[in-house]
């Protein structure tokens, strides 16, 4: 091997012995935060809500990732797929159906476009004590230049809450397209 | 130094480094935080910051092409999976394509420079290549 070879070879392993023993040494702190800023979000999609317990799902709706079951509603861990990746949501729903809070969670959409899902207060506004049924284009307005992730995010809402009210998911109000 | 053809893939490394570092640091205090995804665009975007900072490193020292390959896949391999993040069923994907985008990237911007290094915008000739290779990855990433 050239000797100037050593300098890239040192970097990589030096950076990737550093990087495993930051990883491994951060990874209890990392579970722990993770652990609180979820149920501080589940608390806020779903208000008036104190503890959550989850509850496996056994249904066939396959966006719904999981179930966290309060005294007054649910919130719903959902993951659809949107334009450029998976889009991974929270959906808050009361016993009586009715949506209370949405959050995008994680996502992979363009920058600019279907990203704005994250922050457009107005169009997740939208799905707000609504009881699912959301048809982009009928009653809910799209994010400009977004189509498809404004139709993954409504396909989400509508199959939490179809979860929630028994709904079928094979229906209109769950099929591609919101 | 005469052994500068190998910067390239060492300031890929650092940056690389750099990167997950703060990755790591950002997943672990601010949770909420949505990080960037393995994927091409983002390979792009890394590799073109690393060969525009060797552009005025190594200066005019043409890299080692097939050792920027090798080098490239093992840091995009390596770096994100001790980091943890990636799983390590997705480290050999990110690995073969992170080498070839970076290897692609790498000639490109090269042959760019090279062109557009002429006249009075002459300094600007790095800069205005990797916006161009960028842009024209993100107009890329749109046809899938």
């Amino acid at each position: 091997m050239k000797k100037g070879m050593l300098m890239p070879v040192c970097t990589i392993a030096i950076s990737a012995a550093v990087l495993f023993a930051l990883s491994f040494g951060l990874k209890a702190t990392a579970q722990k935060n993770l652990e609180e800023k979820r149920l501080w979000l589940m608390k806020t999609l779903l208000p008036e809500s104190e503890s959550f317990s989850e509850e496996e799902y056994t249904g066939e709706d396959t966006n719904i990732q999981g179930v966290y079951k309060a005294l007054n509603g649910y919130v719903i861990e959902t993951e659809v797929y949107g334009y450029a990746g998976n889009i991974q949501m929270f959906i808050g729903v009361s016993n009586e159906g009715t949506v209370t809070g949405v959050v995008v969670n994680d996502m992979a959409e363009t920058y600019g476009l279907g990203a704005k899902a994250l922050r457009d207060h107005k169009f997740l506004a939208q799905f707000l004590n609504g009881q699912g049924d959301f048809v982009i284009g009928e009653g809910i307005d799209a994010i400009t230049g977004a189509t498809v992730t404004s139709k993954a995010v409504a396909k989400s809402i509508n199959s939490a809450v179809a979860f929630v009210t028994g709904a079928d998911v094979e229906t209109e109000a769950t099929s591609w397209g919101g | 130094m005469k052994d500068k053809k190998y910067f390239l893939s060492t300031i890929l490394a650092v940056e690389l480094g750099v990167l997950m570092m703060a990755a790591v640091i950002i997943r672990t205090f601010v949770p909420a935080w949505i990080l960037p995804k393995a994927e091409v665009s983002n390979f792009v975007l890394v590799s073109l910051i690393a060969v525009f900072i060797n552009h005025y490193v190594a200066k005019e020292t043409k890299p080692c092409y097939l050792s920027a390959a090798v080098f490239s896949a093992v840091s995009f391999g390596l770096l994100p999976l001790a980091a943890g993040y990636i799983p390590i069923e997705q480290a050999f994907w990110c690995g073969c394509t992170g080498g070839v985008i970076f290897t692609l990237v790498t000639v490109l911007f090269s042959s760019f420079k090279d062109r557009l290094s002429t006249g009075p915008t002459k300094k600007m000739a790095p800069l205005l290549s990797a916006l161009g290779i960028y842009l024209a990855s993100l107009g890329f990433m749109g046809i899938f």
